[in-house]
């Protein structure tokens, strides 16, 4: 838990005319859970989408394992085992739950063995491997984001909203998988989360993003404890 | 109430469209041509539309929404045990074909096979990366035309310019894919549907290349390993072989070419859903942002889309073209766009068996009835309208998975989930 796999330094991105990124610093290092949270709008998903390079960073510099990869293509940012599972899950609904599976080592053939990894993760989806995507439930569907985005076998996770619209008892079993995958298996996750009790309880260190700029930074228990943080993020929740 | 409100509102569209097109008959008379009214004729037309309308409406009553939901699945099952034989026997039917019927029917089969294999061509760009393309005639102009000149500046037979044809006419598909590589849906169709134009209006007007209007004919007929049809001298089919020549040798060869271009074109099809660039297109109609963040080049996807599409329809051209031998831009009007994409849809977008037997019902439909030509389009609207209405998903609606299963567990759930529906 040293090297930075993932720095963003003074990133800028802009829709047209509205800037909804203003100079975001942030770093997440290998082998760590980072959460993101911020108030709907504040530039959570357009910051996830910022790092592969859909939209394009206006300002600022995005390094990966070494390399500047502000200017690259976006499926060549995906080519070094970064994997996003973006919002609202986006799986394919007329293809089977392993043809869905298979689109996610299309970036990255030679990761042998992911199909058997994600489905012993998530063993609701070996029972439904040939059940279409888009008649799974709402739960199973994350579940399936998920493990698409884990068949590249990725080095770094970015998740955005795992939770958005599942029972509490489904969350934890998602938040209990992303966890195993972390501590077994060194995978880095960078997590955007509404529900930010628990993703900061899980995470090892948490940014607090408002108006598409970072206000606060630490780690997941301190950001817990910030009087600001629960009366904007945690009303009623903890 | 509604029933009938929404029936007398039809049949009112009905009366403002049929009024004047059915209405109103040319008939000749003093100092030109004189309009006779033919009220009856519309007054029966309006009132099928009404009757027509009420009957959907009853029929929707009768079977509420959950009892039809429950007949769905039932209906996917026989679809998908009908096409294990129908398919089958459709391909051995057109192995025989020649032998079982008469010079008309041949030629017929032939018209139905060309737009077969046009259909499961476009059917790669609209059925499975779901780009609606409305200008798909274009390549096929572009494949007829290269075949045409081709063949005529250089004297290559029709073996050696077909590749060149189908490469040229992908070229053309790339050209096109990339000014609309950001575009979706309807800003989409336009713009296919005006590149189609702008190809027939280029051969339309550059006369020195294309002949114009006039179109280029004397195109050479393909041969049989270099042996000609027609004619019984040495070097053509009927001396090789000590026959009689008939002009029947050559329309059966010239059936067995085209019903040989559509295998070949659905084998491709077939294998490249198979692929990982194949699954890409399909993943690519479902849904393009995931595409993105699951590292697909979704410039590389779109363009090989267009360009494989085209490249059937460039074969399809060159052997339109060989088979008429005399091309004018008059046989790529956006009207064949039209049937194309008619047939793709009511084929049930994506499935190949649809496609077949859409182009079989309509292209062989339309040409039963020749006899009603005037009424061709009518009858050619409420087909559509009544298939919509029908089988809203197309003839073959029911997707098959491009991977196969693995244990028979898992075809287990495959069936629950085909049960949920
Ligand atoms: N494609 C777009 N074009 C224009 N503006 C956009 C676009 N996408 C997002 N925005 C704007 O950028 C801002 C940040 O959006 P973003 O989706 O990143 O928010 P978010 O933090 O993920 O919100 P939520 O919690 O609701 O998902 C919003 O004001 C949004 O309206
Ligand atoms: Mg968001």
């Amino acid at each position: 838990m040293s090297d930075a796999l993932l720095t963003l330094a003074g990133v800028s991105t802009f829709y047209g005319a509205v800037q909804a990124l203003k100079s975001v610093d942030l770093v997440v290092r290998e082998g760590e859970i980072v959460t993101l949270i911020g108030a709907n709008g504040a530039g959570k998903s357009t910051l996830m989408m910022t790092i592969c390079g859909n939209p394009r960073a206006r300002a600022g510099r995005i390094t990966y394992a070494g390399d500047d990869i502000t200017a690259l293509p976006t499926h060549l940012i995906m080519r070094r085992a970064i994997a996003h599972a973006p919002e609202g899950r986006r799986i394919f609904p007329r293809m089977t739950v392993r043809e869905n599976l298979l689109m996610g080592a299309q970036s990255a053939p030679e990761a042998a063995g992911a199909f058997e990894r994600v489905l012993a993760l998530f063993p609701r989806l070996a029972e439904r491997i040939g059940q279409r995507g888009g008649t799974l439930s709402g739960g199973e569907q994350q579940m399936l984001a998920i493990a698409r985005a884990l068949m590249s076998r990725p080095r770094l996770l970015l998740l955005d909203e795992p939770s958005l619209g599942l029972a509490p008892m489904i969350v934890r079993q998602i938040f209990a998988a992303i966890r195993a995958l972390n501590r077994d298996q060194g995978l880095t996750v960078l997590l955007v989360e509404q529900n930010a009790f628990q993703a900061l309880k899980l995470a090892h260190r948490g940014y607090v993003l408002v108006n598409g700029a970072i206000t606060m930074e630490g780690s997941g228990m301190e950001l817990l404890r910030r009087p600001e943080v629960r009366s904007a993020y945690l009303e009623g929740s903890a | 109430m509604t029933a009938l409100r929404e029936a007398a509102l039809s049949a009112l569209v009905a009366l403002g469209l049929f009024a004047p097109i059915v209405g109103l008959r040319t008939v000749p008379g003093e100092g030109g041509l004189a309009l006779a009214p033919q009220p009856g004729l519309v007054g029966v037309l309006v009132g099928l539309v009404f009757f027509g309308r009420l009957g959907v409406h009853l029929r929707d009553r009768l079977r509420p929404a959950p009892g039809r939901a429950a007949v769905r699945p039932r209906l996917a099952a026989t679809t998908a045990r009908l096409g294990a034989w129908l398919a089958p026997a459709l391909i051995a039917l057109a192995l025989i074909w020649p032998a079982l019927v008469g010079r008309y029917y041949v030629d017929l089969a032939i018209l139905v096979l060309t737009y077969v294999m046009l259909g499961w061509g476009l059917n790669i760009v609209v059925g499975l990366a779901g780009l609606l393309d409305l200008g798909y005639v274009a390549f096929y102009a572009v494949g007829a035309y290269a075949y045409a000149l081709i063949a005529q500046f250089t004297g290559l037979g029709f073996w050696t310019c077909l590749p060149m044809a189908g490469l040229l006419a992908a070229l053309w598909g790339v050209t096109l894919g990339f000014p609309v590589l950001r575009l979706r849906g309807d800003y989409l169709a336009i713009v296919t549907l005006a590149f189609g134009e702008i190809i027939r209006v280029v051969l339309l007007n550059w006369v020195s290349l294309t002949g114009g209007p006039n179109g280029i004919s004397g195109i050479p007929r393909p041969t049989l390993f270099g042996l000609r049809f027609g004619g019984d001298e040495p070097g053509s089919f009927a001396g090789f072989f000590h026959l009689t020549s008939s002009p029947m040798q050559r329309i059966v060869f010239l059936y067995y070419v085209i019903l040989g271009l559509a295998f070949f074109t659905n084998l491709v099809s077939l294998r490249l859903r198979r692929l990982p660039l194949g699954r890409a297109w399909e993943a690519l109609r479902e849904d393009e942002i995931a595409c993105r963040s699951l590292g697909i080049n979704i410039t590389r996807t779109k363009l090989t889309a267009f360009a494989v599409g085209a490249l059937f329809g460039g074969f399809a051209g060159a052997f339109f073209a060989t088979r008429q031998g005399f091309v004018s831009p008059e046989s790529f009007t956006f009207m064949e766009s039209a049937t194309v994409l008619a047939i793709v849809v009511l084929g049930g977008l994506g499935s190949q068996l649809g496609v077949a037997l859409a182009a079989i019902v309509m292209i062989g439909g339309a040409e039963l009835f020749r006899e009603f030509a005037d009424y061709r389009m009518l009858v050619f609207g409420l087909a559509l309208v009544v298939m919509m209405v029908l089988r809203p998903r197309g003839l073959v609606s029911t997707r098959t998975p491009s991977v196969a299963l693995g244990t028979p567990r898992m075809i287990g759930a495959d069936m629950v989930a085909q049960g949920r529906g």
